[in-house]
C-alpha cells in the first residue's frame, strides 16, 4: 500500500501549525481570556481522544475515565505538594498507576454487558472519590494546594504569561492525537474495530479480544491521567470533586459524542464547540446566576441525541455523502 | 444490643424508601432497556413541589405528596415524548445521555431559581415526633414515608401482576413487535411507564421533605443507589427492587455504624461490585 | 495424510446430545463436506474444532497437535479459519478493513497484510467493494466476504459454514468457484452444507451426520448410495429415483 496524503493529514498538519505559530503572535495567548479557553479546548479535546481510544474505537463504554484523570491530577500533586519535587516526575508515575488500576478495575468488569458495564464503572468511580476523601495522605476533603512556584517549564507552572500551559496543552494534544492516528493506521487499530463490531468474529480471526481490550484500556487510562496531571498543574489544586466525580467522567463522553464517537476528529470538534460555549457563557451570562453554562451545556447533548447521535462528524459526514459520486452503501438483497 | 436493633431499623426504613425511588427505574429499564439517568433529578423536583407547597401554601407533605406524584408523573411522560421516543434505538447510548443532558437542565435550572441552599420544611404536623420500640428510636416521618413505599410498591406489584394494563406493560416488556400484534399501542405504554416512573420517586419526594433537606444536588445519590437497586435486583422486577433496596439500605446502616460513616456508600458500592462480578444479571435477574 | 483428526467427540447442552461420539478425519489438500439433515448436529461439531464451544469429551488434533477445548483465537492462529453461518461482517469496517482484520494475524505490518488482504479479496470477486461498508452488502457479497476475511489468516485448514445457503444460483456458482480455488492454493477445506448442488461436484469426502452421530463417512458418489444415508437424509422415494436415473449423472441432487 504506497502512503497517500489525505485530506485528513493536511487539516491535521495544518492545524499544528496554525496551533503552534499563535502563541508567538503579540496577543496570540499570553494572559488574556481566550488563551485560556484555548488552553481547554486544547486539554479537553485530549482528554475525549484518550477516551475515544477504549470507548470509541474498542467500543466498550467507560464511565469511569475520572478515576484515571484522577489519578493523574493527584499523581502530580503529590510530586509537588508532599514530596516538593517536580510534577514531571509525579505525571509519569501517575500514569502508570492509572493503567495499571485500569487493568485491574476492568479486568472483571469486562464480562459485564450493556447497562450493568455502565453502572460497575459509576460505582467505581464513587468507591474511588469517597476513599479519596478520607485518605489524609493525599489531603481527604480539603485536596492538596500548590506552594507558590517560580514561574518556567522547570516546575511547569506559570503565573502571568501562560503561553507554557497553552504549549504544553498543544503537546498534549499533539501526543495523544498522534497516538490515535498511528494507531488508526496499523494493526492495533484494526484489532480494537474489529473487538468493537463483534468480539467472537475477530477471535475467529486470532484477535485476543480481552488482551486487546485491557491494552486498549491501558493506553487510555495512561493518557487520561497525563490530562489529569496537566489539569492539576494548570489549576494550581486538587481535590476529590474536581478531579474524580462522576461528572468529569461524563465530561469525556459528552465531548466525544457530540463531536463524533469513534472517529479520529470528533473529540477535537466537540471540544471546540462545548467548551468555548460553556467558558464564555459562564463569563457573559453570569448575571442570569450560576448554573447558565450546563443548562446550555444539557440541552446542546439533548438536542444532539435526539437530532444526530453520530455527532458533528454525522452531519459531516451526511453532507460529503450526499455530494460525493461513490455510494457509500451498497442495498441490501 | 440496642445498637444492633436501631442500625437494622435503620437499615430497613431507609431500605424501603430505596426500593420505592428504583422501582420506577426498575420498571422503565425492564420495559424499554433504557437508563433513565435524570431519575434523581426527578426525585429533587418532587421534593422541591412539596417544599414549596409547604411553605407557600401551607400543605403538609402528608398530602402533597398527591401533587408531587402527578407532577412528576406528567413530568416523566413529557420527557418520554420529547426525549425518549426520539432518542430510542438511535444508539446504545443515546438515551441514556440525552437524560443525562435532562439531569443537567434540571440540577442546574433549580441551582439558578433556589439557589444551591438546603431548605427543610418547619413545623409539619410529624415533625421531630419518634417512637421508641424495644429499646430503638424511631423517626415518624422516615417511618411513615417507608410504610408508603410498601403501600406503593404493593400496588404497583398488583397492577403489575392483575390487571389487564399490568399485562399489556409485561408483554411490552416481553417483546415489542408481537405486543403490537396483539393489539397493545406500546407507544401509549411506554408513556405510561415513563409516567409511572416518574409518580413513584414523585411520591417519595414529596414525603420525603417532612425529614430530608431540599437541595439542587440531592438527587445525585439516589439516582447511584437506585441504579445499583435495580442492577442488583434484576430489571423489571419489582419484588427484586424491594429485596435489594433492603440489602443496600441494611449495607449502609452497619457500615456506618460500626465501621465508620465516611465509608458506608464505600461499603454499598463495593458489595455491589461484588455481587455484579459474581451474578453478572443481578441477585434475581433471569 | 491427515491434517485434522476428531476422534469421539461428544457434546451436550444439558440433557441435549447435540454430537455423540462422533470421529472422522480430514485429510490435507482435500475438500470434505459435513452433511446431515436439520438439528444433526454440524453446526455445534463446527464450533467444537473451531474453539466457539468446548467439547464435553474427545479430542481433536491439528497436525498432530492436541487442540481440543482452547479459546478459539488459539486455534485461529494454530492454522484453523472459519466462516459463521449467519455471516457476521465488521459492519462499521470497509470490506477490505474487513479482510486486513484477517490478514493482520500474520502479518503485523500493515503493508504486508494489505497485500495479502488484496489478493484474497481479489479471489473472492469482492475487489469492486473494496471500500464499501461491509454491514450494507448483499448476502451474497457478505458470505464471500466471511470466506476471504478467513482466507486472509493464511490457514492449513478453512471451515466453512453453509458458506453457500439462501445464494441466488450465480452466486452460488461463485462461491464453488471461490473455493476450488482455495484447492488450488493447497488449502485444506472443511464444509458443512445444505445444498448437494454446490457440494456434490466438488467433495473429495463426504461425512454423514444425523441426530448427533456419524452415520456414514465416503466418497460423494458412495454416500448417495449409503442406504442408511438415503433413509436418514434423502427420503425413500428420492434415493429411488437417484438410483434409477443412472451413475454417469454429475450432480446428485436438491436438498
Amino acid at each position: 500500500m504506497t502512503k497517500k496524503t489525505t485530506l485528513s493529514d493536511r487539516l491535521w498538519y495544518l492545524f499544528l501549525a496554525a496551533a503552534l505559530v499563535l502563541p508567538f503572535i503579540p496577543g496570540g495567548i499570553g494572559n488574556s481570556f481566550h488563551g485560556h479557553v484555548l488552553t481547554m479546548v486544547l486539554l479537553y479535546a485530549a482528554m475525549a481522544q484518550a477516551w475515544n481510544i477504549i470507548s470509541g474505537y474498542c467500543g466498550q463504554t467507560s464511565f469511569g475515565h475520572a478515576v484515571f484523570f484522577g489519578i493523574g491530577a493527584y499523581g502530580a500533586a503529590m510530586a509537588v505538594v508532599q514530596f516538593n519535587t517536580l510534577p514531571w516526575y509525579g505525571a509519569p508515575v501517575g500514569a502508570v498507576v492509572a493503567a495499571v488500576t485500569s487493568v485491574l478495575i476492568s479486568a472483571p468488569c469486562f464480562k459485564l454487558k450493556g447497562h450493568y458495564f455502565a453502572i460497575a464503572t459509576f460505582a467505581i468511580v464513587e468507591i474511588f472519590s469517597r476513599l479519596f476523601m478520607i485518605w489524609d495522605w493525599v489531603g481527604g476533603a480539603i485536596g492538596l494546594d500548590y506552594p507558590i512556584l517560580d514561574d518556567g517549564w522547570r516546575n511547569f507552572s506559570w503565573s502571568s504569561d501562560k503561553n507554557g500551559y497553552y504549549l504544553g496543552a498543544l503537546a498534549l494534544f499533539t501526543l495523544i492525537f498522534g497516538v490515535v492516528r498511528w494507531i488508526e493506521s496499523h494493526r492495533m487499530g484494526y484489532y480494537f474495530r474489529a473487538v468493537r463490531e463483534g468480539q467472537e468474529t475477530a477471535e475467529s480471526l486470532g484477535v485476543h479480544s480481552t488482551a486487546v481490550k485491557l491494552s486498549a484500556m491501558a493506553l487510555s487510562a495512561g493518557l487520561t491521567a497525563l490530562c489529569g496531571a496537566f489539569f492539576a498543574q494548570y489549576n494550581y489544586r486538587v481535590d476529590p470533586p474536581m478531579v474524580m466525580s462522576l461528572d468529569i467522567s461524563m465530561k469525556f463522553l459528552l465531548i466525544t459524542i457530540l463531536g463524533g464517537l469513534g472517529t479520529f476528529w470528533g473529540p477535537l470538534l466537540g471540544a471546540a464547540v462545548l467548551i468555548p460555549l460553556q467558558e464564555y457563557t459562564r463569563a457573559y451570562l453570569s448575571h442570569l446566576g450560576s448554573g447558565v453554562d450546563l443548562i446550555i451545556f444539557g440541552i446542546i447533548i439533548i438536542l444532539t441525541m435526539i437530532k444526530q447521535p453520530m455527532g458533528i462528524m454525522g452531519i459531516i459526514r451526511g453532507v460529503t455523502r450526499r455530494t460525493s459520486t461513490v455510494p457509500a452503501k451498497e442495498g441490501d438483497a | 444490643m440496642d445498637n444492633f436493633l436501631q442500625v437494622l431499623l435503620d437499615g430497613v426504613l431507609n431500605g424501603l424508601v430505596y426500593a420505592l425511588v428504583a422501582a420506577g427505574l426498575s420498571l422503565i429499564w425492564g420495559v424499554m432497556d433504557v437508563i433513565n439517568f435524570a431519575h434523581g433529578e426527578f426525585l429533587m423536583v418532587g421534593m422541591y413541589v412539596s417544599y414549596w407547597l409547604g411553605f407557600i401554601l401551607k400543605i403538609d407533605p402528608l398530602f402533597s405528596w398527591v401533587a408531587a406524584g402527578l407532577f412528576l408523573f406528567i413530568l416523566g411522560a413529557v420527557t418520554y415524548k420529547i426525549i425518549i421516543r426520539n432518542s430510542l434505538g438511535k444508539s446504545g447510548m443515546a438515551p441514556l445521555l440525552a437524560t443525562f443532558g435532562l439531569s443537567m437542565v434540571l440540577k442546574n435550572f433549580c441551582m439558578n431559581r433556589f439557589t444551591p441552599n438546603f431548605r427543610l420544611l418547619s413545623g409539619t404536623i410529624l415533625e421531630g415526633k419518634t417512637l421508641s420500640f424495644g429499646g430503638a428510636i424511631i423517626s415518624v416521618p422516615q417511618l411513615v414515608t417507608a410504610l408508603f413505599a410498601l403501600v406503593v410498591l404493593s400496588l404497583l406489584y398488583w397492577m403489575l401482576k392483575k390487571t389487564r394494563l399490568g399485562w399489556a406493560i409485561q408483554a411490552t416488556a416481553m417483546d415489542k413487535e408481537a405486543a403490537e400484534l396483539m393489539g397493545i399501542k406500546t407507544e401509549n405504554i411506554f408513556l405510561l411507564v415513563f409516567g409511572i416512573g416518574g409518580a413513584c420517586v414523585g411520591i417519595t419526594g414529596g414525603l420525603m421533605t417532612s425529614y430530608l433537606a431540599v437541595y439542587p444536588e440531592v438527587g445525585g445519590l439516589f439516582s447511584l443507589i437506585a441504579f445499583v437497586v435495580v442492577a442488583l435486583g434484576g430489571f423489571g422486577s419489582i419484588p427484586g427492587a424491594l429485596l435489594a433496596a433492603l440489602l443496600i439500605g441494611l449495607v449502609e446502616s452497619f457500615s456506618g455504624f460500626y465501621i465508620a460513616a465516611v465509608v458506608k456508600y464505600v461499603a454499598v458500592f463495593a458489595v455491589y461490585l461484588a455481587v455484579i462480578l459474581l451474578r453478572p444479571r443481578g441477585l434475581f435477574g433471569w | 495424510m491427515t491434517l485434522l483428526e476428531v476422534r469421539n467427540l461428544t457434546k451436550t447442552f444439558g440433557a441435549l446430545m447435540a454430537n455423540s461420539e462422533v470421529s472422522f478425519d480430514v485429510e490435507r489438500g482435500s475438500i470434505v463436506g459435513l452433511i446431515g439433515p436439520n438439528g444433526a448436529g454440524k453446526t455445534t461439531l463446527f464450533n467444537c474444532v473451531a474453539g466457539l464451544y468446548k467439547p464435553t469429551s474427545g479430542t481433536v488434533t491439528l497436525d498432530g497437535e492436541d487442540i481440543t477445548g482452547l479459546p478459539s483465537w488459539k486455534i485461529a492462529r494454530l492454522g484453523v479459519a472459519r466462516t459463521f453461518q449467519v455471516v457476521r461482517p465488521l459492519k462499521e469496517m470497509t470490506v477490505f478493513e474487513n479482510i486486513l482484520v484477517g490478514a493482520h494475524m500474520r502479518h503485523r505490518e500493515t503493508a504486508k497484510a494489505a497485500e495479502i488482504a488484496t489478493r484474497c479479496m481479489e479471489l473472492c470477486f469482492l475487489s469492486s467493494y473494496r471500500d464499501h461498508l461491509s454491514g450494507g452488502l448483499t448476502i451474497g457479497n457478505k458470505k464471500r466476504l466471511e470466506v476471504a476475511r478467513a482466507l486472509a489468516t493464511e490457514p492449513k485448514l478453512i471451515l466453512l459454514d453453509e458458506a453457500v445457503a439462501g445464494l441466488t444460483s450465480t452466486e452460488v456458482k461463485e462461491m464453488v468457484e471461490v473455493i476450488r480455488r482455495m484447492k488450488d492454493e493447497g488449502i485444506t477445506v472443511l464444509m458443512v452444507e445444505h445444498i448437494m448442488e454446490a457440494i456434490m461436484p466438488i467433495a473429495d469426502k463426504l461425512v454423514v451426520l444425523n441426530s448427533g452421530v456419524k452415520i456414514c463417512e465416503d466418497a460423494p458418489r458412495a454416500v448417495v448410495q449409503n442406504p442408511e444415508v438415503i433413509r436418514a437424509y434423502f427420503g425413500e422415494k428420492y434415493s429411488r429415483r437417484l438410483r434409477t436415473e443412472g451413475k454417469e449423472d454429475d450432480h446428485g441432487c436438491d436438498a
